[in-house]
């Protein structure tokens, strides 16, 4: 059975260093993605998550707070990506959406996949467009897989405030997004 | 319960989240007999299917070597290991360095010293003389089978097309919907786009893919479009770093099948079995960047880069001009400045109030005290 990542985190605070190897390997890619999708730039979103796992391994979580590790990691990563956009607001002036998003897929792919890529560059600037709270939960919500009751650790705020900003978050993607989801579109 | 209640609820049923008994009966009528919501509960699903083809991304190769050195440095991976894989990294490349320049070396000096003899064949050395017709024991091939064999390789051109355009436009909102259209006229792919307004002047930028075969003609319709200031053209020839890297490929696939044949044929040392299979892995790793680092070559060749950067110059109207005067930010800057004076004199006055009440108070018992002594004489 596979060990929880609190007892991992147990073990790594009792000495065993290379446990926060297999916490590094089973997070990399979703701290990393959650990073580059709240910020849109993988040089910071790579930095980010630096710091997130600087965090981790200098023993900031105390697994025997209760705190369920996933939230905390989450937490953390938000944290630092909301630091960044407060300091990239501060010495730039507001980048729009467009501007900020970085094209992460190489140059060019197959003609066949062309149309599909389209629409994931649509409902990416559908996602970037959202208000900074809406976006984060649906970030959390359906790219990372978090239940509500963690979104709302995460975000610090009630559950009910979460079920309101996911609503809002839906209905704003299905205005955007309106030629893909209403029946007869694409 | 409201509409709205009812829409939370399925919403957060196509979120997968836990919903109570009561919640799923209020949920499963509702569906039932409203339309509105089983076209609101098809709407979520088919957003959420949306939403899916947003992909994640890959770490880079660096940001993956520094993490490893930082643990490494805390202790959390073995430093050796990473050494080993990065000195591994390092022979081999040397190694191919090395076959490289040997290769090199021995077929000049093949050609030039077979060169030599036909032009001087009384000079040519014992090399050359293994190359001679004369001396030669082997029997002669025909010229058909010699033309083919040396005659150059076609290759199949890489060359990676960027182009990037300026234009002055009177609407960059119309340009921006034209340039887009005809990108899907031409097969095309929108990279990037975006249009902004500062002051009154709008600017914007699109950036498509097309096939190279479409390029011409797609920069001939755009050129239409606006009045164009600058365009810059760019052709990368790749095709020699695409031949070197698939020479490089194949000599790696023969190496990967040498050791899978020694891996199936060596049974006597499980040490020697393991040191096999690490190096199987390493070559297998090397084949796998060097197929994506190819692939990504082919995919920017077969498709041609385009820039479109276009602007507008503002036209000078009545209205723009009395707004650039910004009179409301100047009388609403005075009228402030206005209050922080009065605001500040009227400190100034408490200050002065303040500072005055003790020395009004002293004085007045000074004077008190004074009066009292002149009345005190006067009675003596």
């Amino acid at each position: 059975m596979e060990q929880s990542d609190e007892q991992i985190m147990l073990d790594y605070k009792a000495g065993r260093k290379q446990a926060a190897q297999t916490i590094y390997l089973r997070y990399k890619y979703r701290v990393l993605n959650f990073s580059w999708r709240m910020l849109g730039n993988r040089g910071e979103a790579e930095d980010v998550s630096t710091e997130v796992f600087m965090s981790l391994f200098t023993n900031a979580y105390e697994p025997q707070s209760g705190v369920k590790f996933s939230t905390w990691l989450y937490t953390v990563a938000r944290n630092k990506c909301i630091d960044v956009i407060r300091n990239r607001s501060r010495f730039t002036n507001e980048l729009s959406a467009e501007q900020t998003l970085e094209h992460l897929d190489p140059p060019a792919v197959a003609r066949d996949d062309l149309a599909q890529k389209e629409t994931g560059d649509q409902v990416r600037l559908a996602i970037q467009k959202l208000p900074d709270q809406q976006k984060e939960v649906i970030l959390l919500q359906h790219y990372e897989g978090l239940s509500y009751t963690e979104i709302s650790e995460v975000m610090g705020c009630s559950l009910d405030n979460v079920k309101i900003l996911i609503y809002r978050a839906k209905e704003n993607l299905k205005k955007q997004l309106a030629f893909l989801i209403k029946e007869g579109g694409q | 319960m409201t509409d709205i209640d009812i829409k939370f609820l399925i919403s957060q049923a196509v979120d997968g989240e836990t919903l109570t008994d009561a919640e799923h009966q209020i949920v499963a009528s509702a569906l039932k007999e409203s339309a509105d919501l089983r076209t609101y509960e098809a709407e979520l699903l088919r957003l959420k299917q949306a939403m899916d083809l947003w992909p994640g991304m890959e770490s880079s190769a660096d940001w993956e070597q520094n993490m490893d050195k930082t643990m490494a440095r805390l202790g959390i991976k073995e430093e050796k290991m990473i050494n080993r894989i990065q000195l591994s990294r390092n022979h081999i490349s040397t190694g191919i360095l090395v076959i490289i320049i040997m290769a090199t070396f021995l077929t000049t000096q093949t050609y030039i010293k077979r060169g030599l003899q036909g032009r001087f064949k009384s000079s040519a050395d014992d090399i050359g003389d293994q190359y001679s017709v004369q001396n030669s024991s082997y029997p002669l091939a025909s010229n058909d089978a010699v033309n083919k064999r040396f005659a150059p390789q076609i290759v199949d051109r890489k060359i990676i097309r960027t182009v990037s355009m300026n234009f002055k436009v009177d609407n960059c909102q119309r340009f921006q919907t034209q340039v887009t259209s005809l990108v899907r006229q031409y097969d095309g792919l929108i990279e990037n786009s975006q249009i902004g307004t500062t002051n009154n002047n709008g600017s914007g930028t699109v950036t498509f893919k097309v096939p190279p075969k479409n390029l011409e003609a797609i920069l001939v319709q755009i050129r239409t479009l606006g009045d164009l200031q600058s365009e810059n053209g760019n052709a990368n020839d790749v095709t020699g770093q695409f031949v070197d890297t698939q020479a490089r490929l194949n000599n790696l696939k023969a190496t990967s099948d040498r050791l899978s044949r020694l891996m199936s044929e060596r049974t006597a040392h499980l040490n020697e079995v393991l040191e096999i299979e690490r190096e199987l892995t390493r070559v297998t790793g090397e084949i796998e960047a060097m197929e994506s680092h190819l692939k990504l070559l082919d995919d920017s060749a077969a498709l041609a880069t385009v820039t479109v950067a276009f602007y507008t110059e503002a036209k000078p109207s009545p209205v723009k001009w009395f707004q650039s005067l910004h009179l409301n930010d100047r009388f609403r800057g005075t009228i402030e400045t206005a209050v922080d004076v009065a605001v500040n004199i009227f400190n100034a006055m408490i200050v002065v109030i303040g500072f005055f009440i003790p020395v009004v108070f002293w004085g007045l018992v000074i004077w008190g005290i004074v009066m009292l002594v002149r009345k005190l004489r006067k009675k003596n």
